[in-house]
């Protein structure tokens, strides 16, 4: 007498389970050119490491006799797993099955999927598909009334992001609760082609008298572009190595620190390339992205956002094999002004760094705010002071390589709120509150106008003024602290990240995360 | 099909790079726009043939402002 039956069983109800919605369902979610639920999760983890939790939740049918006839799982598919030996939370949603609706689910398991991670301490990968586990009017019917919006343990799903690290991926098209699982996260990432994401789809949409396609409405393009995702990817295989990828850098849960990784780059390594990296002439542009790699510990720059906010550049790097984040100014987009949108951008990638305590590293050549018409339309003011708060308010560990501008209010944004703070400047560095071109003509107008020839004049007044603006003038008065040899710059971080990592503290930050 | 290539940012079109039925490979670098104090470069998205310059040089343009036609 033993216990097999029953477990002969439950396997046949685990079996079912893997059928997921049935043949018919799961045929055309693949000829629709996407995974299936745990084709996903598989892609994602480590082979062989994920190990289910409620595997035979669902919808039994059973005849008169009690007799198990058929078994539809709830949509939600999760558990633990691992990737690269790290232990994480995955939840996925299973299209197949009422379009990954609410009514496919079990409240009771979507629950536990959204609030498993934060009580463990441990990172969440949220799949996301369909509406997400949000409502479907059909609903309504099977109820029999209607209730109040809510999400099962909001607050608990959104207090998990002061805690843990979320990675959400989109990988089909999300509508409304979907779409909020999708940005409620520190990471996420939409698939170009097959996943879109909009507060409802155009059936509901076209009620408001636009006729428009899945596509044009909320495609990876439009949203990587206004920063509603981070990235867009070319398929969900890239997207799981970007899930990967993008949590390497950051401890299980903000309770623990980030650990060095070992490291095959020298910390002093000199890059000869960036003593002509900036143009001598102060208009030209150049890239700063060869700067950053140059920098960081080699194949370890992993760049975040790269379509939207693009004056800024944000990412994870390591230095000597610690865990840092980076801002980057890129003088190809508004010549590196701060925009309404990359002032976000920073807030992003600073509240990040502040709630997983990743030292900061900021490249800096920033000409100021973005001024003109277009700018304040876009209320650049209000986003940029927000930054500059977000900046002031992380007390992390900071570095700033000043690399060339810094000017006026955004000019600021170099160093944070952190006794722990450290700033080289580069031979090529210029600074003050305004730029003497355009300053000149505000404060020397009445000496200009009434000289004999004001442009003569104007040109004079430049030259010398052009002549105090050496950063060797600023560090003769202590304006700064250091002027580096370029070349010699990854030595400094290197060092700057070694004194950094001690002064790191662990704990729930003092504000909660807002996505 | 014909596009346009807009400037990314409002200021003085300073420089025109290449010419009408110059073929262009992408990325390449089209026209300048000085703003900012910054001399910006504005590049081509994708490969196609210079079809007309819409705005001057020396000419004072808005951000998105259509500088030339692209085609092919």
């Amino acid at each position: 007498m033993t216990w097999k039956p029953e477990l002969d069983d439950l396997e046949r109800r685990r079996q079912l389970a893997l059928e997921l919605g049935g043949h018919d369902k799961v045929a055309r979610h693949r000829a629709a050119g996407k995974l299936t639920v745990r084709e996903r999760i598989a892609g994602l983890v480590d082979e062989g490491s994920f190990e289910e939790v409620g595997s035979v939740a669902g919808f039994p049918e059973y005849d008169a006799h009690g007799n198990l006839t058929g078994f539809t799982p709830a949509n939600v598919v999760c558990g633990r797993a691992r990737i690269e030996e790290r232990i994480v939370f995955v939840t996925g949603d299973d299209f197949t099955v009422r379009g990954g609706a609410n009514d496919g689910g079990l409240r009771e398991k979507f629950q536990f999927a959204e609030t498993w991670a934060r009580r463990w301490r441990l990172p969440l990968v949220r799949l996301v598909d369909g509406t997400g586990g949000g409502g479907s009017v059909k609903h309504l019917e099977t109820m029999g009334r209607t209730y109040l919006p809510d999400v099962p343990q909001f607050t608990e799903v959104l207090d998990a992001l002061s805690e843990v690290p979320v990675v959400a991926l989109g990988l089909g098209s999300i509508a409304g609760m979907g779409a909020a699982r999708v940005c409620a996260s520190h990471y996420s990432v939409m698939v170009r082609g097959t996943s879109q994401l909009f507060a409802a789809g155009p059936p509901v949409v076209a009620r408001t008298g636009q006729t428009v396609t899945k596509e044009e409405l909320g495609g990876s393009a439009i949203h990587a572009k206004n920063g509603t995702v981070d990235d867009e990817v070319e398929s969900e295989e890239e997207a799981f190595a970007r899930a990967r990828r993008f949590l390497s850098y950051l401890p299980s849960s903000v309770h623990v620190l980030a650990a060095q990784q070992p490291s095959n780059d020298q910390p002093e390594r000199t890059a000869e390339q960036l003593l002509s990296a900036v143009p001598r002439d102060a208009r030209q542009v150049y890239k700063m992205r060869p700067v950053v790699e140059a920098v960081v510990d080699a194949g370890n720059w992993f760049e975040i956002g790269k379509a939207w906010g693009k004056s800024v550049i944000t990412g994870l790097a390591r230095l000597n094999g610690w865990p840092v984040a980076v801002l980057a100014s890129d003088p190809y987009h508004y010549g590196g002004a701060w925009t309404a949108d990359s002032s976000r951008k920073a807030i992003r990638m600073i509240d990040l760094a502040q709630t997983f305590q990743l030292p900061v590293v900021h490249f800096v050549d920033i000409p100021g705010f973005l001024i003109g018409k277009e700018a304040e339309a876009s209320g650049v003011m209000r986003f940029g002071t927000q930054a500059l708060a977000a900046v002031r308010q992380s007390t992390v560990p900071w570095c700033a390589v000043m690399v060339r501008k810094a000017f006026g209010m955004a000019g600021l944004a170099q160093r944070n709120g952190s006794a722990a703070f450290l700033r080289y400047a580069w031979p090529s560095a210029q600074w003050g509150s305004l730029p003497i071109a355009g300053g000149v003509e505000a404060a020397y107008r009445a000496v200009i106008e009434a000289a004999p020839d004001p442009n003569a004049k104007r040109a004079e007044i430049e030259a010398k003024l052009e002549a105090l603006q050496s950063p060797l003038r600023t560090a003769e008065a202590f304006g700064v602290e250091e002027i580096i040899d370029p070349r010699r710059t990854r030595s400094y971080l290197c060092r700057f990240a070694d004194l950094a990592a001690p002064l790191r503290q662990p704990g729930v930050p003092h504000f909660g995360y807002r996505p | 099909m014909t596009q346009s290539i807009t400037s990314p940012i409002a200021g003085q079109l300073i420089a025109r790079l290449v010419q009408e039925g110059d073929a262009v490979a992408a990325d390449t670098e089209v026209a300048i726009v000085e703003a900012m104090k910054m001399h910006i470069p504005v590049s081509a998205e994708r490969a196609g043939r210079v079809a007309k310059w819409l705005a001057d040089e020396k000419s004072m343009v808005a951000e998105g402002q259509a500088l030339l036609l692209l085609e092919g």
